[in-house]
This record gives C-alpha cells, structure tokens and sequence, in this order.
C-alpha cells in the first residue's frame, strides 16, 4: 500500500473543503469496507484520505409518515437490519442487509460508502432502486438531491462530482409497498452473480390489481437496470401467473450480462428470469 | 476471454490493411494507447491504459505478428504486464479483412485472452463487462480515421 496523508474530518463543511483542496487526488473513507479492500490490492492508492467516519451528524435512522424514511450516510448495514422501523415499514431493505457479505462487513460498511463505490453487484443499490429512493450530494455549494435511477453512471461511476460526498438517502413514503430482494450466489458471503430487487405496490381495492412496481436487476450490467418493459406490463393490470412469466421473460431480455467465471452470458439471462418470477410472487404473497 | 468484434469500414482493402500495419495509426485507434514504438518488422511495443470508474491499470505490452496473407489475414501473439504488477495477460488475436467493393471492407477479429495475477481474481468480472466497450471504440476509432 502507497503512503498516503491522512485528514479526520469532524463536519461535512469540513470534508467538502478538503475534497475541494485535494480533488481527485482524495478519498473519502467511510467504513473502509470497499476502499481499504481496493488500497491494499493497489488497485486504488489515493494521495489523501478523509476519513469521515467521525462525522456522527450522518449517522441516523428517520421515519416519518409524510416524510418517508431518510438515513444517514454513515449508517451501517447492520443497523439497517436490526432497525425496527425498516423491519416494519421498508421489510425488503431489512432482508436484503441480511444477505450482504458478513455481519463483521455489516457492523462496518456504510450505506453511504456502498451507493458511493457503484460496485454492480451492490446488493443495496438495486433494492434501494425498486423503493425509488434518491440521494443528498453536498457539495461546496449546498446540496442536491438526485434521483438514485440517475445517480448511478457506469461501473464503479457516479453522478458525484469530486468535492461532493452522499449525505443522505431518502425513501419516499409512496414506495411503502411490498417488495423482496433475491440473491444468486455461488457462497452466501460472495457478491452476487445476479440479484433481482422487487417493490410491489397493489391497489387497496382490489388486493389483485397492481398500482406500480418496480424490477431492478444486480450484476448484469455496468449499473443496476430496471427492467421498464417488465414493469410496464405488470403495471394497472390484474397480476396473473402468465403476466409474471412475461415480465420475466422481457426482464432476462433487458439484462446485460457478460461471460465470466460464474457463468454464461446465457445463463445468468435464464437466472434473472428465475429470479424475476420468484420475486414477484414473493412480494405479491407478502402485499 | 474471447472478444470478437465485425465491422465495417468505407475504406479499399488496402489502405485499410496499410494503415493496421502503421504503428501511428494503429496507436492512435487503440483505445488508451499511450504509445506505439516498433521493435523490428513484426514486433511492436506499447503502453496501453485501461480506466474503470477510479481504477486505472496501465499494461506494457508486446504484439509479435505471427502470420500475414496479404490483405486477408494477420494473425498476432503478445503478452502484457501490468506495470504496477497487478497482473499479467497473454493473447492470440485474429484480424480478417474482406474487401466487400473497392471502397468497402469488413473487418473482424478474435481476441483469446487470458489474464493472471490480482487482475485476475478482482477485475476478471469488470474487465469482461470493459472489454466490449473498448472494442465498439476501436471500431469507432478505425472508421472515423479511415472514412
């Protein structure tokens, strides 16, 4: 690992001047889980690293009824899991934390730090993706707030400039829905070789009829995609076995899987359309 | 991994087939290709960066022209290090050209490549999603140049 000038951040006024002074040349450091991971592997080897672990002002779950669920950047994966809130109102962000990495990767990892990473196989990304969430960037120049849909650029690249770090994630309460979070991998601690996130939201009328929906798949692109086509067949219809094969089947098409050593480009298709197909009737039987 | 690529370029057979010979040409199509410096007839070395979102890895590379059937076939074996020993990677490559009129040529190739070392275990899954994107640049590189 290269020698590197290390700067405690106490306030995010505080890392925005530093990541202004020291631009691409900085790091933020959150909970390392990504980026200490990348720097002893020398793939990364930044001149400065800020740590903003200290920052205790981005550490925070909120739920309000108008509002939505807001947390904090730092807030770590474990208490996403274990936060009674989540479990209650967004169950599928509390289900998927539980199959990301380990529980020691958990306690560690930031939210924040994985949305910001932009790993395709983050299994956060697509799930906070089928909640329609949005993020909070600040920058030198206040905040702005970015729709997650456009946040996320290419493969390891996002909408963030380089004085601006991801201060909040906000889920609107519109989303409250059922959803459901599968996760293919070859061991349960690896990253995906696919995953597939989705939110169901039914009419409160007819208990048949979806209102909206959403399909985010992981790991077959350079981003998380949504599968438009799948959920536009699904949507104001009455949900049938057929129409859930269909939207599968038009999501496997949508995915941009490649070849590697986990499996064919081929394969994962017919994963996706597996998973799909499950995830559906998983969140339709949970709404 | 394999990466094949088919193109076409409005361009004669053999100004195309001169211009993938010419080291400054074939340099300035190659994307990432920092340099291009021949060794004798059939050897060439080159420094070629390759940039996934905050990961920059730069290969000193190669290429040693195994076999030429004048303007049908040259066929290429080289071997690259990563220079901050991240990995290593060897290939076999295989560029045909068909000429389709006097002014049209249809180019397509077959690289076979094989990467060992740290690259290998991390970025084997981001690299193959990258390599497609570098190819469709090269086409866009060679036609642009070419037409």
């Amino acid at each position: 690992m290269n020698t590197f000038k290390y700067f405690p951040a106490k306030t995010v006024n505080e890392a925005c001047e530093l990541l202004s002074q020291y631009g691409e040349e900085a790091k933020l450091l959150g909970g390392g889980q990504s980026l200490v991971t990348l720097m002893k592997q020398d793939f990364v080897s930044p001149s400065y690293l800020i740590d903003i672990k200290g920052i205790s002002d981005l550490d925070y779950i909120r739920y309000d009824e108008t509002d939505g669920l807001r947390i904090g950047a730092l807030t770590t994966h474990r208490s996403l899991e274990t936060s009674a809130v989540i479990q209650e109102k967004f169950a599928i962000l509390a289900q998927m934390e539980s199959t990301l990495a380990s529980v020691p990767v958990r306690n560690w990892g930031t939210v924040g730090g994985n949305l910001a990473h932009a790993d395709p196989a983050s299994d956060l990304a697509p799930t906070l993706l089928s909640l329609g969430a949005e993020v909070t960037l600040t920058g030198p120049n206040g905040a702005r707030v970015v729709s997650l849909d456009d946040f996320f650029v290419d493969t390891f690249e996002t909408a963030l400039q380089p004085d601006e770090l991801l201060t909040e994630i906000h889920v609107p309460n519109s989303s409250e829905g059922a959803g459901f979070y599968y996760k293919f991998a070859q061991r349960a601690t690896d990253l995906a070789v696919v995953s597939v996130a989705v939110n169901l939201i039914l009419d409160p009328d007819d208990q048949n009829l979806c209102r909206d929906i959403r399909i985010v798949m992981g790991s077959v692109g350079p981003t998380p995609l949504r599968s438009r086509r799948g959920e536009d067949l699904l949507k104001g219809q009455t949900i049938t076995g057929t129409l859930i094969e269909e939207a599968a089947r038009v999501s496997a098409e949508d995915a941009q899987p490649t070849t590697d050593i986990n499996g064919s480009e081929e394969y994962k298709r017919e994963i996706v359309d597996v998973l799909v197909r499950r995830a559906i009737k998983e969140a339709a039987a949970r709404a | 991994m394999l990466i094949e690529e088919k193109f076409t370029v409005k361009s004669p057979v053999d100004k195309l087939w001169d211009s993938l010979l010419d080291p400054a040409i074939i340099g300035s199509c190659i994307p990432g290709c920092e340099k291009v410096e021949p060794i004798n007839d059939k050897a060439y070395d080159s420094i070629i960066k390759a940039k996934v979102g905050f990961i920059t890895v730069r290969f000193k590379v190669r290429t040693v022209i195994e076999e030429m059937i004048l303007h049908q076939l040259i066929r290429t074996v080289g071997e690259g290090s990563e220079m901050r020993n991240l990995g290593f990677f060897r290939q076999k490559t295989r560029i045909n050209f068909n000429a389709l009129s006097e002014d049209e040529t249809e180019l397509s190739y077959q690289s076979e490549i094989s990467i060992v070392g740290k690259l290998a275990t991390f970025g084997d899954r981001i690299l193959r999603a990258k390599a497609r994107e570098v190819g469709k640049e090269f086409a866009d590189a060679v036609k642009k140049r070419l037409e």
